[in-house]
């Protein structure tokens, strides 16, 4: 009995669940097809580049003005004041890390999370863009700075780069762990502290004249370096994907 | 992409009605399944498409139920299921398939959900696994049950 139901039960049941022929098929069908040639012309319009540009006409202008401001006070002192530590630039750069957390929170802060998941590029592309243009923009000035710090002091280049990368790659991590796992103004009051923290901690190096391989050998520094730039970028991975996982909730 | 919309627009349209019984209703909540699911593109890229718009049919029939709860169910299903078997031949096949469509109308919404995905819409077990959110063999214990309810039902029917 058992095989004979299931051997008859395909053409049985669809026989017994057929449903009347229907009569919007068709015409739904078109509208589907319009719809989607629509969104795909909308795309082509709308590249990956456009919603960048886009984006970026949408990050404050300060934040802009006081990378370059950074950059361009820098050469300045470095060529009028002779004989002073880097600590005082590393003691710097956590704030421009805390400018770009800041960019990248501006939705939470504001409130306009919700708007922004409903949108048509959902916070996920927007973080993306805006963290990824104002963050490889100041890491661009960063690393300009390098080869000119080396022409002026002729330290090692290592040295330098670990001077003004390490800070700001480490606040970059903490910050993004920071927001990652707690959320609300907290996170954001613990951001300031952590550049406060780390850009004091870099000062106080500096006012100590201590050398940095006076704390630690090169083997150390580099390693430091390049933990800390995993670590930053699988942060930032990180937090992009929890707002992915906010867009399903 | 692994499907396709006109294809796949009948069989959401049959496991609509089954839910509705009403040829315009079931076929307004189909619609409304394919553009919620269309609307969705970052779901459809993930691979899961069909068990995602299986979801939305569902849920969209039970909102039905919600809001027609007190309404009377139209007649025209009714009408439907007492003529059709009628142009089928041979005499075992009709008693058979008779047996089966009064066997089916004792079970319960949610059994006869299933044999509508799995034998009148060739749903996958693994689809029908992720629609319910259990595993491929609960999904297979489920079926052996329902067809063992069915067997049930159409045996005592013949002893009677």
């Amino acid at each position: 009995m058992k095989r004979r139901l299931k051997s008859q039960l395909k053409s049985q049941m669809k026989m017994i669940y057929e449903a009347p022929v229907p009569q919007g098929k068709e015409a739904f069908l078109q509208k589907i097809e319009r719809m989607e040639k629509e969104e795909w012309r909308q795309e082509e319009e709308l590249s990956c580049w456009k919603v960048l540009g886009i984006q970026i006409g949408y990050i404050r202008k300060w934040n802009w003005l006081v990378s370059v401001l950074f950059f361009a006070a820098v050469i300045v002192a470095e060529q009028s004041v002779k004989g002073r530590t880097l600590w005082g630039l590393s003691a710097f750069v956590p704030y421009l890390a805390l400018m770009v957390v800041a960019e990248g929170l501006r939705s939470t802060r504001y409130r306009m999370e919700e708007l922004e998941l409903a949108s048509r590029f959902s916070v996920k592309y927007i973080l993306l863009a805006r963290l990824g243009a104002l963050g490889l923009f100041q890491l661009c000035l960063l690393l300009l700075l390098m080869p000119f710090l080396y022409t002026i002091r002729r330290e090692a280049i290592l040295e330098i780069g670990i001077h003004i990368l390490l800070p700001w790659l480490s606040t970059v991590f903490v910050m993004f762990l920071m927001i990652r796992k707690m959320h609300g103004r907290e996170s954001h009051s613990l951001c300031v502290g952590t550049a406060v923290i780390v850009s004091g901690a870099c000062m106080t190096f500096g006012i100590m004249n201590v050398s940095m391989f006076d704390l630690a050998g090169a083997g150390v520094w580099t390693l430091l370096l390049v933990s800390g730039a995993v670590l930053a970028g699988r942060e930032v991975y990180q937090f992009i994907r929890q707002s992915e996982e906010l867009q399903w909730n | 992409m692994d499907y396709n919309i006109e294809e796949q627009y009948d069989k959401i349209y049959r496991y609509c009605y089954m839910h509705v019984r009403h040829r315009q209703t079931a076929e307004d909540l189909t619609q409304e399944a394919f553009l919620r699911f269309l609307e969705n593109k970052s779901y459809r890229e993930v691979g899961k498409c069909l068990a995602y718009l299986y979801t939305i049919a569902r849920n969209l029939c039970t909102d039905y139920y919600r809001r027609n709860k007190e309404e009377a169910l139209p007649d025209e299903y009714e009408r439907l299921l007492s003529s059709s078997a009628e142009d089928k031949s041979g005499e075992e096949y009709l008693i058979d398939t008779l047996d089966l469509r009064e066997a089916v109308q004792q079970l319960e919404i949610e059994e006869q959900e299933l044999l509508v995905w799995r034998y009148v819409n060739d749903v996958s077990v693994t689809d029908i696994a992720k629609i319910l959110g259990i595993s491929r063999f609960a999904v297979h214990r489920k079926l052996k049950s329902v067809l063992g309810r069915l067997e049930d039902i159409m045996g005592k029917g013949r002893e009677h």
